[in-house]
């Protein structure tokens, strides 16, 4: 068979496989590519090849790959919208998103931020592929010596952008400061806890170091994923009927507008080292302000799907080597990329997984809606949980759920007491933004962890 | 018990159940009270959300402290370095080996040398401000060191290293130094530590504004031999004027090899010393004819039976069989470049002979005549866009790694690189062996025939141009000549440059008829040594 179809094929299997699993809320396709990762590295020590053993070629799992980032990238939007656990690059999309499906429009609130991912890969395959060889390299040897500064700035809006929520009522006097003042207190106390676990894991990581590839993953579980499946379990209200329509009210204005705000917040967050989804969409929120409600959930979805591929992309962009996000780490594990011939591959792999995967969006939300009327919302966030459980189980072990339940605990302090879950982020932005600044040394040295 | 009246449910209480609010043993209403003020019985609850709070503020706390104690006690693993796996990126390991090579800086500041433990060999990548660190507590280690240390290993398909977690984990236990004449210095040796003695015979600085090494000639009464050391270990250097020719110096010198040719690097500043007549300890050359038979052993005390020395694992393969071939099988050498490679993506590796800038204003290429270890010539390609990105522009003398694609202009080949991070610095140290061997010398009047090659010592004389050229006669010291021919292709500038009358050099080269006479045709690269 040649290369081009062995690609494609990859392409097309890898999206497919990556669909079932975006419609799990709870599951970061990392992990699955953490598993995925781990099955080549056994299926390669095999003393024989056996069967299997053409899964060990890059040309057919790195298409796969990218065919799963893209596919969940687009297809992670059903859950985000219609079982309301998103990960964390989606949380400006659940309060409009729900409000949706709580009108009984979470169908056509779903193919807007899908559409809004379509106009994500038409971004990212017409204009970033293009230009990124010429352009990306030069501004990465700009940027380079500047990224700490960077990182600090994004943290301080992070923290000072929060507004004091309450507070209104109730006797004058701390009691209604302290009412007020609550939320950003537990901002900043989630913040330092989520930075305080980050130093820990990234200098003296109690998980085994076999496996350490995945030494973070069990901590994001308990930071983003768990919290929002017991909220789930413990809180989640009835789902009015859902109706399904033929037609989106949206139009080419809209989708520029998205496009522009989506592309700028993702595709810094891809850039950026650190930087995720959700706090490009923050700062592009803030720069573009843009106002419509269908602007914003859209948006969104170019966010998401610039931030992942986009990340994910940047790893075979000729001559700039520079690896973003945990799809890339893994590829980097298994494969680097030496030539224009695989840039132009992954290109065209993400072309033909984001048409599929945006082709799957409408027949998979309808599914999901049916299962949502068949099966109880919380019975499904349980069965999420247990998979989420048992997968850092089997990859970390008991080090790893503890160090998820540790997470949950502070996961759930922005959940429980109404401030930005975008807080949690301190688990990377802090230690690594204090490395760079070049202090990070001598905080591990004040823990004990040198 | 009966529902109430839809008129009578709090709005927000819809969900609430009603036995909630009023006491499952006497149904009075007690509100909010868990305990019946009527009679005392327990009234179950919903729970409250500020406990479900207080319980994550608990966790999250005494969770993050039990995972701290456990962080803080918990023992960095020691993995042998061919045990990593690639499952292992970013963990947290200790590595007890050998230091394979000195410290070396590298543009940005940071720094790296190489670690093996018989079972394989690492990268260690320190930052600059770990490195001032270890510096300031006299930890960089040197080739042969015993060194321990903690770090995060960070794999790829094609580079694996070890980030340096911290200067505090690092133990260096110095290699022993013992003396040894030059003439036994060999290739051989490399990874060992040694210290010399040798009296001075020539010092070079490097050109101004370029990071090139210091070198310095040393003779003693075996043989002679090349040190080369950068701006740090100069600045250590506490005597400079000791470095003057004639003086006896003793110092600490790492071996080190590259492409079979030694290299002599000072280990650190402060172990050199000049020395006075009364302070030379003579070094016997070791005997360098076939290896002797074993002594017999000493019939009368037997000696116990030592143990066994542990096998030592097999270096680790990280190649992973088909995906990773090692990287001297990427390169491409510059021979096998032709027409059918034309427009295709390939390796070469050489040493940068002459940089042919731009003229200003000029759209054309900046032009690198590079040879590649066969001797090779090949002219590398690369345009203003890919030298904006280049921190420091490939100098003679380097040696690089240059990816580009192959371009085929009047039937010889040229690699024309598009990105700036497509040239890549492997070595800025030049051999350390001269690259005009003085003892080979030969007098002019030995030299009958064209064809073979020969060393010459002379003095240059009567220059003349040619076209792409210059010639000179060259005068040996029993007072034959021969004329000299150095093509403009051939030497590298700064050496051309050296060439003058009255310069006595010594010269290899390939012996060449030419209009009758007998030339000596300097060869490709640095092959005049300018002796005085």
């Amino acid at each position: 068979m040649s290369t081009f179809w062995i690609v494609l094929l990859s392409v097309v299997a890898g999206t497919v496989l990556s669909a079932g699993i975006a419609c799990l809320p709870g599951l970061h396709i990392y992990n699955v590519m953490g598993a995925l990762v781990l099955g080549i590295l056994w299926l390669d020590a095999l003393p024989e090849p056996c069967f299997w053993s053409f899964l060990t070629r890059p040309e057919v799992y790195v298409p796969a790959m990218t065919g799963m980032v893209v596919a969940w990238s687009m297809l992670n939007t059903i859950p985000s919208v219609l079982l309301g656990t998103p990960d964390e690059s989606a949380l400006f999309t659940v309060l409009p998103g729900q409000k949706y499906l709580m009108n009984g429009r979470g169908y056509e609130g779903t193919m807007i931020t899908a559409v809004g991912s379509l106009a994500g890969a038409f971004f990212v395959v017409c204009v970033l592929a293009p230009f990124a060889p010429k352009y990306l390299p030069v501004s990465q040897e700009v940027l380079k010596g500047h990224m700490h500064w960077v990182l600090w700035i994004i943290i301080t809006f992070i923290l000072m952008s929060e507004w004091p929520k309450g507070g209104n009522r109730g006797r004058a006097g701390w009691a209604k400061f302290f009412d007020a003042w609550k939320g950003l207190l537990v901002g900043i106390a989630t913040f330092v806890l989520s930075g305080v676990m980050g130093f820990i894991l990234l200098n003296r990581s109690p998980v085994g170091h076999e496996v350490a590839f995945q030494n973070i993953m069990p901590a994001f579980v308990g930071l983003f994923a768990v919290p929002w499946c017991l909220q789930n379990i413990i809180s989640a209200a009835d789902v009015p009927p859902q109706r399904t329509t033929d037609s989106l009210d949206i139009d080419g204005d809209i989708i520029l507008r998205s496009v522009w705000s989506g592309g700028l917040g993702g595709g810094f967050a891809a850039y950026m080292p650190i930087v995720t989804g959700g706090v490009g969409g923050l700062l592009a929120g803030h720069a573009c302000a843009q106002r419509d409600e269908r602007i914003f959930i859209m948006g969104q979805g170019v966010s998401k799907f610039v931030y992942y591929v986009g990340a994910f992309m940047l790893l075979f962009v000729p001559g700039l080597n520079l690896t973003r996000g945990g799809g890339a780490w893994m590829v980097k594990t298994l494969y680097t990329p030496s030539s224009t011939a695989d840039y132009l591959m992954i290109v065209g792999s993400i072309a033909v997984s984001g048409a599929v995967s945006f082709l799957m969006v409408s027949p998979l939300a309808r599914l999901t809606l049916k299962l949502i009327d068949r099966f109880d919302y919380r019975h499904v966030s349980s069965f999420a949980l247990a998979v989420i459980v048992a997968m850092v189980f089997a990859i970390t072990g008991w080090i790893g759920l503890f160090i998820a339940a540790v997470a949950t605990g502070i996961g759930l302090l922005p959940v429980l007491f109404g401030s930005r879950r975008l807080n949690c982020l301190g688990i990377l932005l802090l230690p690594i933004a204090c490395n760079m600044s070049g202090f990070g040394d001598a905080i591990v040295g004040w823990m004990g962890l040198n | 018990m009966a529902e109430p009246a839809k008129k009578d449910v709090l709005p927000g209480h819809e969900t609430q159940k009603l036995d909630e609010m009023n006491c499952p043993s006497c149904g009075r209403f007690v509100g909010a009270k868990i305990h019946c003020p009527y009679c005392g019985a327990k009234v179950a609850k919903r729970m409250s959300l500020v406990a479900v709070r207080y319980a994550a503020v608990l966790l999250a706390t005494i969770g993050l402290a039990c995972l701290w104690a456990m962080a803080k006690f918990h023992a960095t693993p020691v993995v042998k370095i061919g045990d990593i796996s690639p499952t292992m990126n970013f963990a947290q390991i200790r590595v007890d080996g050998t230091a394979d090579s000195d410290v070396r800086t590298f543009r940005n500041g940071s720094m790296g040398f190489n670690i093996s433990d018989g079972t394989g060999t690492l990268m260690v990548f320190v930052s600059q401000k770990q490195g001032e660190e270890l510096r300031r507590l006299g930890k960089l280690p040197h080739a042969g060191d015993a060194v321990q240390l903690n770090g995060t290993v960070s794999l790829s398909d094609k580079n694996n290293s070890l980030r340096l977690q911290s200067a505090a984990s690092v133990s260096v236990t110095p290699a022993p130094a013992k003396p040894i004449a030059l003439g036994d210095l060999g290739e051989d040796l490399a990874g060992s530590a040694f210290l010399i003695q040798g009296q001075v015979t020539g010092f070079t600085a490097p050109p101004t504004g370029t990071k090139r090494p210091y070198s310095l000639y040393l003779k003693d009464d075996s043989g002679t031999a090349a040190v080369t050391f950068w701006q740090d270990e100069y600045d250590q250097i506490a005597d400079k004027d000791a470095l003057a020719e004639g003086t006896w110096l003793r110092m600490r010198i790492s071996v080190a090899s590259y492409k079979g040719k030694m290299q002599l690097k000072l280990s650190d500043g402060t172990s050199l010393e000049a020395l006075a007549a009364e302070d030379r300890v003579p070094v016997a050359p070791a005997a360098k004819a076939a290896p002797e038979p074993p002594a017999p052993a000493p019939q009368a005390a037997p000696a116990p039976e030592a143990p066994p020395a542990p096998k030592a694992a097999p270096a680790r393969d990280f190649s992973r069989r088909k995906k990773a071939p090692p990287a001297g099988d990427l390169l491409t050498p510059v021979r096998e470049l032709n027409s059918s490679l034309a427009g295709q993506s390939v390796r070469i590796r050489g040493r940068v002979q002459e940089v042919k800038e731009p003229a200003e204003g000029s759209k054309k290429p900046t032009e690198l005549v590079v040879y590649d270890e066969a001797g090779d010539r090949l002219v590398v390609k690369y345009w203003d866009a890919a030298a904006r990105v280049m921190k420091e522009k490939p100098v003679p003398g380097s040696l690089y790694d240059f990816e580009g694609t192959v371009d085929i202009y009047r039937s010889r080949p040229a690699l024309k690189v598009e990105s700036g991070y497509k040239i890549r610095l492997v070595s800025d140290v030049p051999p350390s062996v001269p690259a005009v061997d003085v003892a080979e010398a030969v007098p002019v009047s030995s030299l009958a025939a064209a064809g073979g090659k020969a060393v010459v010592v002379g003095t240059l004389s009567e220059e003349a141009a040619l076209r792409g050229g210059v010639k000179y006669l060259l005068t040996d010291e029993a007072g034959d000549a021969i004329e000299a021919v150095f093509w403009e292709g051939a030497i590298p500038r700064d050496l051309r440059a050296q060439l003058e009358n009255g310069r006595k050099v010594a010269v290899r080269g390939i012996l060449k008829e030419r209009d009758g006479a007998l030339n000596l045709v300097a060869e490709n690269g640095y092959s005049v040594l300018p002796l005085e």
